[in-house]
């Protein structure tokens, strides 16, 4: 009993450092490929599409009710201390700061993340991989950079039209249904919001489009064992890219807290 | 399909290769010259696709020596491996086609990604293989996913030969199809192989198949080639396991089938 306990975890544990060492050779090979010619510029420019514009409805519907909802929800605990006027500052920094970059980065890791360790599941299991490297192109130049680099562009600027929708959102709330003062609020919004803040905001946009990229492309080409790997490699990509961005977003912000 | 030239193009010398306690290449050695074609039979589980992939680079060996032109490719650089490699072209056994691309994109790929060929030209030169494979300008424009399996390895063949590669590999080229598509699809890898004068290794369990488009056959069995000679040879094997192949009496006492229910009853 005892002796199968250590063995089952010291072969997770092995199996841990196995998959953290070959993670760690993934990101320094993309890296070192993200600066090396030759670039995919169509493959680049297609998935700017498929990452960023396509994503920009699902960001903006998540911005847009995480604002009006943001903007309520601060409204019933602070009108019990008469402090409603702060409503708008706290709608427009959680927004810039926190929510705009993390709900967006969670959404898009569910849509994106999942789309790239698919696409390149399949391509792996059906030797479509092995078929570009004897074509003389390498799989990493063509498959993996052109997402890491359109999904590391795409983030900030979703964040950004995220930021801007959201705060609409609060916007609507509290002029149409709280009855705040549209010129009083706007007023408000931008009073006390600084660069720092939307700068924060797309620091960790930046982080988790490279983070959302590197483990569905990651978890995708590693992909084995036909339709039941592809679909553990989604899975994986979605749940690893997630929690990354949990964890992430609490070391940046510990990070930019003091600036 | 002649042997020209002293030095062979592929050279492979002890070649090995485990996957955990799965030794899969044990000591694999063989030479094919330049223009000559080599078909390496095996059944499922051989090694077979290990040992293309090895030479490919597409898999690294535990230890041994391959050799292109005369030229140690596993200590090559990677820019040194990804030139030599534009010497090969390969038509894998599902056909790899890309499925996000047309059928002429798939045909021109190193054309349009390696080459540069503009868009017209990648076109004109993908519908002049897929003419050479029998298929004509109406499968240009589709995609993979609305060919037959018979199609989308003339395809995969267009597109192995779209580049005129020195190399071609085949892997399990008739597996999956009927057999008067193989017979094509053998044909048109004669015709391929002797249009361009290349080298090819082809890897199968079809011993129709391989006695066509055979140089040189090279029998497989657990890692190790039990049995090399030319192809017109095959039949004339002494070796045990070869004739068993040929001859498929794999089982040492065939298991008839029970006579079906309704039969009995009748009778």
């Amino acid at each position: 009993m005892i002796v199968s306990t250590v063995v089952t975890v010291g072969e997770a544990t092995l199996r841990f450092i196995n998959t953290l060492g070959s993670l760690c050779l993934f990101i320094l090979k993309v890296t070192s490929y993200c600066f090396r010619p030759p670039y995919y510029w169509r493959q680049i420019l297609l998935e700017l599409y498929k990452i960023g514009y396509l994503s920009l409805p699902v960001v903006g519907l998540t911005a847009i009710f995480t604002g009006m909802v943001l903007a309520l929800q601060s409204y019933t605990g602070f009108s019990r201390f008469s402090a409603e006027s702060a409503i708008a500052t706290v709608v427009v920094l959680s927004i810039t700061r926190e929510l705009g970059p993390v709900l967006g980065g969670l959404m898009v890791a569910g849509r994106v993340g999942a789309s790239i360790a698919a696409e390149i599941g399949t391509m792996r299991v059906t030797e479509q991989i092995d078929a570009l490297a004897t074509l003389s192109t390498n799989p990493f130049k063509y498959l993996v950079v052109p997402r890491i680099i359109a999904s590391v562009i795409s983030l900030p600027l979703l964040v950004l039209c995220a930021d801007a929708i959201g705060v609409l959102g609060g916007y609507i709330v509290s002029v149409h249904k709280l009855g705040f003062n549209s010129a009083l609020y706007i007023e408000q919004t931008f009073k006390y919001l600084k660069a720092e803040d939307v700068r924060s905001g797309l620091i960790k946009a930046v982080v988790f489009g490279f983070v959302i990229a590197l483990f569905g492309c990651y978890q995708g080409y590693f992909s084995k064992g036909g339709a039941q790997g592809v679909g553990r490699a989604t899975t994986n990509a979605v749940v690893s890219s997630s929690i990354a961005i949990l964890i992430l977003n609490y070391v940046l912000t510990s990070i930019l807290f003091d600036q | 399909m002649k042997k020209t030239g002293a030095i062979p193009k592929i050279e492979v010398k002890d070649l090995y290769k485990s996957f955990g306690g799965n030794h899969v290449l044990q000591g694999v050695s063989f030479q094919v010259m330049k223009g000559e074609s080599l078909v390496v039979l095996g059944g499922s589980g051989s090694g077979k696709s290990v040992l293309l992939k090895c030479i490919l680079g597409l898999i690294q060996p535990d230890r041994g020596s391959i050799k292109i032109d005369g030229k140690e490719v596993l200590s090559m650089s990677e820019s040194e491996r990804d030139e030599v490699l534009t010497q090969f072209g390969m038509l894998f056994q599902g056909g790899a086609l890309f499925d996000s691309l047309p059928v002429w994109k798939n045909v021109g790929f190193e054309l349009m990604y390696t080459k540069k060929f503009s868009d017209k030209k990648v076109k004109s030169v993908a519908l002049q293989k897929l003419k050479a494979v029998g298929l004509g300008a109406s499968v240009l424009d589709l995609s993979p996913s609305e060919l037959s399996g018979g199609m989308q390895k003339r395809v995969g063949l267009a597109r192995a030969i779209a580049s005129d590669p020195e190399i071609l590999f085949f892997d399990e080229p008739t597996t999956g199809l009927d057999p008067i598509m193989c017979g094509v699809i053998d044909n048109l890898i004669n015709k391929c192989v002797d249009d361009l004068g290349a080298t090819a290794i082809s890897i199968t369990h079809d011993i129709e198949s391989a006695k066509f488009i055979a140089d040189k056959i090279a029998m497989l069995k657990e890692g190790k080639i039990v049995w090399m000679g030319p192809a017109e040879n095959l039949d004339r094997a002494k070796n045990t396991f070869v004739q068993k192949f040929i001859t498929g009496h794999m089982h040492p006492k065939r298991v008839e089938r029970k006579p079906l229910v309704a039969a009995k009853k009748r009778s």
